[in-house]
């Protein structure tokens, strides 16, 4: 009865390989997800998600060659070129900010697809899995490339927790206390353009953005602590990772796409039926209601 | 790196002749839906940019590959007809969610955008793998969405994009004024009895409209680049709304020509692309030298006041 | 005069081409509670933002006892405006007051047990810690005020600024804050409250410090809550009524 859970991992390797990636792609894209989200920039790493294949090609045709730390360096460079492009467009009074996001991104994606379908041919990038991914032939360097950047990224953000925490909450208060939230930013555009880089064998350009925007966006309408939403998300990452894995073999699709459709059908779960924000079922408790009459914390203020 | 520059001209030349002299019919219908295609993007992208709704655009256009599936999957043939209906349900099903998603507790309006995009491809992608792993779906063609096929637009396609594309344009004559107070002041617009909601539901069926017929030439996933890049080049024309317009649709009109010629020289660049990058070389000359709000312009204006004021004070 | 505990010299702030701020200066003593009073857009939270560091100025210095070095400027806390924060963060009212400390704990440090009884010590303060466990969302307008208000106590520093703390706050409220402020006040601490309501300036600050982009004046309130230096702070949208022992002033 349970064989179809057990079978597929006695087909080959490439089963375990693809479970491997997809759980590391899922949980690095997962956590950095949350701080984007919180910071409403979830559309900038749709934009960094989508310069990350100008910079491969580009420093694919630069230095001819393939391999990881290339990758990395060219996905780094254009995401932050997107980075300061977007924001030194924002800046002219008469480009709004998501407008600036559409124009950067989209010019550099189209970009990469052109260099993509002209200049690479024969080259061993395949257009079709960089766009979309291809779990189930990860390469041994792309499975290496995850198992330095995911670690990496958990590291980082442990390490620089609290600097993270202070300045998407409050970033006026946090470079008052010194934090240098400028250097923050910087740092987290820069981990999310290696993440997606480490990512597009696994999933694919497109679809990473997925795995990034809504894990973030079911896990905060389940938690009100930063940790327990850092928790939830990863864990919703990881279930949908697994899930989407199997839907793909028994219907041979896809594996990102399942990956993403399963996430989005546990967000859309938890947006009707969410024990405390739902749609459906929320027990008439929002947030911005006062809790208890305000007389009396202020008579403890007094007493 | 020389390689790229060495290739053989000649070839080049030849093709542009071939391309000029229209004798493939392809070719000209190729350009005349590129050319519509830039204008109506345009024409609808402007008043979406100038609402900040650039990004639903591009939610919308990513929107339209599982329903151009489902329908695939229904009829089993591949009937333009009902892909394109289908591309227009989820096209407006993704609007009106996102709009359902960003009224909730405890989420984002940027995050709903994202969301609603990348699940709907995601989903697409699903569709569309599962369909060319399928026997009868390899040849299905529809891989030519992703990023668009102008030369796969017959004759007939073509006119139904000019009437489609024609009134579009007509509507948004029709509905002139409404439409731009919404943009300019939605309160205002409100409080002299405008329906601004009414106007915010025709702005976005007009968006799934527009991006529907877009999206053979330009294809799924760039077509929010032609619905954001000429207005936002348009922007640093002119102030006045009429003229952004005109000039969004030129802009839009001159990236589809280009893009289409460009794509028919080069083997293997998709059409859509090939227009984007045009429009945005447009875009990247109108903000260095648009009269209104340009790099150089507001440089050499702001040296000159440096040095009205210096003589001020010098004198 | 005691000896100057914030000295700010020339500070000068563009926003694009807009001159924001210019060349503001003035220094502040240490046991006051002093009124930043001024129109809207006339760059107040510009000037505050500017001295904590929140924003660089074009131009000008701070100085905290004296000395410029970052770890002086960390005696400064900052009370931002309210609607300066997404409220429906994942963090509690504990959390968002416990950041308080990281000025001196960095990154690395542990929270030891002084570091909780101040937090702790912070939300009695603010009469908070029935709600200390709440997601900060679900707190009223006037709640929230106090969170930050206990954020700052816990932070321990000499120079309160404070941008508009009575925003959309009841009375209940404010008077609690107040009563706050004057005890820091009375441990010799520097309070300063960018303030809207010119009807409570006299009763609520000893010290005034008006501004329009440039320094108006700055002075005891005696001496410079005055109809003039009103009207020039204010321009023409200023109404002031005035006769021998009463200022009526309507904005």
């Amino acid at each position: 009865m349970l064989s179809w859970l057990v079978d597929p991992w006695t087909w080959g390797a490439w089963m375990w390989r693809g479970m491997l990636s997809v759980t590391l792609v899922a949980v690095a894209c997962a956590v950095l997800g949350v701080f984007l989200y919180l910071r409403r920039m979830s559309l900038v790493a749709d934009a960094l998600a989508h310069v990350a294949l100008p910079g491969i090609v580009a420093a694919f045709l630069i230095s001819g060659s393939l391999s990881a730390p290339v990758m990395l360096f060219g996905a780094a460079l254009t995401g932050l070129l997107a980075t300061v492009g977007i924001e030194t467009l924002s800046r002219r009074p008469n480009i709004r900010p998501d407008a600036a996001i559409g124009i950067v991104f989209t010019a550099m994606f189209a970009a990469g697809v052109i260099l993509l379908s002209t200049r690479v041919q024969d080259a061993h990038i395949d257009t079709h899995c960089l766009l979309f991914g291809d779990v189930l032939g990860v390469s041994d360097r792309s499975i290496w490339l995850l198992a330095f950047v995911t670690p990496l990224v958990l590291v980082l953000v442990a390490v620089f927790y609290r600097w993270l925490s202070a300045s998407s909450f409050d970033p006026g208060f946090a470079k008052s206390l010194g934090i240098p939230v400028a250097a923050v930013h910087y740092g987290l555009m820069t981990a999310v353009s290696l993440t997606t880089v480490a990512s597009f064998e696994a999933v694919g350009a497109i679809l990473v953005i997925a795995l990034i925007i809504v894990p973030a966006a079911t896990a905060h309408r389940l938690s009100d602590r930063l940790h327990l939403m850092l928790a939830f998300a990863v864990a919703h990452g990881v279930v949908s990772a697994t899930v989407g894995m199997y839907v793909a073999i028994w219907i041979d699709s896809s594996a990102a796409g399942a990956i993403v459709v399963t996430g989005g059908l546990i967000y859309a779960a938890v947006f009707l039926f969410g024990p405390r924000h739902g749609l459906v079922f929320s027990p008439g408790r929002h947030c911005g209601q006062g809790l208890g009459p305000e007389a009396s914390s202020i008579n403890a203020l007094e007493g | 790196m020389n390689a790229i520059v060495a290739i053989d001209t000649s070839i080049y030349a030849q093709r542009a002749a071939e391309f000029f002299s229209f004798r493939y019919a392809f070719a000209l219908e190729a350009l005349g839906a590129s050319i519509l295609v830039g204008a109506i993007c345009a024409l609808v992208g402007t008043f979406l940019v100038l609402r900040g709704m650039s990004l639903i655009g591009d939610a919308t256009g990513h929107a339209t590959l599982p329903g151009v599936c489902v329908a695939f999957l229904l009829v089993g043939a591949k009937s333009m007809g009902a892909l394109l209906a289908g591309a227009l349900v989820s096209a407006l099903a993704a609007a009106l969610l996102i709009g359902v998603i960003s009224r909730g507790p405890r989420t984002r309006p940027d995050a709903a955008i994202g969301i609603v995009l990348s699940v709907f491809f995601g989903f697409g992608i699903v569709l569309l793998s599962y369909i060319q792993n399928s026997p009868t779906g390899a040849q299905s063609g529809l891989g030519g969405f992703l990023f668009g096929n102008a030369a796969g637009i017959s004759r007939d396609q073509l006119i139904a994009l000019l009437a489609t594309s024609l009134g579009l344009g007509a509507l948004v004559g029709v509905f002139y004024r409404p439409l731009k107070l919404t943009v300019f002041d939605e309160g205002f617009a409100r409080s002299i009895g405008i329906p601004t909601s009414l106007v915010q539901m025709a702005l976005l069926s007009a968006l799934a409209v527009c991006v529907v017929i877009s999206i053979q030439a330009v294809g799924v996933v760039l077509v929010a680049a032609m619905l954001i890049i000429p207005p936002s080049a348009a922007l640093f024309l002119s102030k006045r709304l009429g003229h952004v317009l005109l000039f969004a649709m030129l802009v839009g009109a001159v990236s589809g020509a280009l893009g289409a010629f460009l794509s028919y020289m080069a083997e293997g660049v998709a059409t859509g692309p090939a227009m984007v990058l045009v429009a945005a070389a447009l875009f990247l000359g109108a903000l260095f030298f648009g009269p209104r709000g340009g790099v150089v312009p507001s440089w050499v204006r702001r040296a000159s006041s440096a040095r009205a004021i210096a003589a001020r004070r010098g004198g | 005069m005691s000896e100057a505990v914030l000295c700010v010299t020339d500070l000068t702030v563009y926003y694009g081409d807009e001159l924001a701020l210019d060349s503001v200066g003035f220094s502040l003593t240490g046991g006051k509670l002093i009124g930043v009073v001024g129109p809207n857009g006339a760059g107040k939270s510009t000037m505050i933002k500017a001295i904590v560091g929140s924003i660089l100025p074009n131009r000008g210095k701070v100085e905290v006892f004296g000395s410029t070095a970052k770890r002086a400027l960390r005696r400064i806390t900052y009370v931002p405006q309210r609607g300066s924060v997404d409220w429906d963060f994942p963090v509690t009212v504990r959390d968002v007051v416990a950041q308080g400390r990281y000025a001196h704990l960095g990154l690395f440090r542990r929270f030891t047990t002084v570091d909780r009884d101040l937090v702790e010590r912070s939300l009695e303060l603010v009469g908070l810690v029935q709600l200390a466990e709440r997601q900060i969302g679900e707190l009223s307008g006037g709640q929230q005020q106090r969170v930050f208000l206990a954020r700052a106590l816990a932070q321990q520093g000499d120079i309160y600024l404070m941008d508009e703390p009575f925003a959309g706050v009841d009375a209940a409220t404010e008077s609690a804050i107040v009563e706050v402020l004057r005890s820091l006040r009375d441990e010799g601490k520097t309070v300063l409250v960018v303030h809207h309501d010119l009807s409570t300036l006299r009763e609520y600050f000893e010290e005034l410090v008006l501004i329009n982009r440039k320094l108006i004046a700055h002075g005891p309130t005696d001496k410079v809550f005055t109809p003039d230096l009103l009207q020039r702070t204010y321009g023409g949208k200023l109404a002031v009524f005035s006769n021998k022992d009463t200022t009526l002033v309507s904005a």
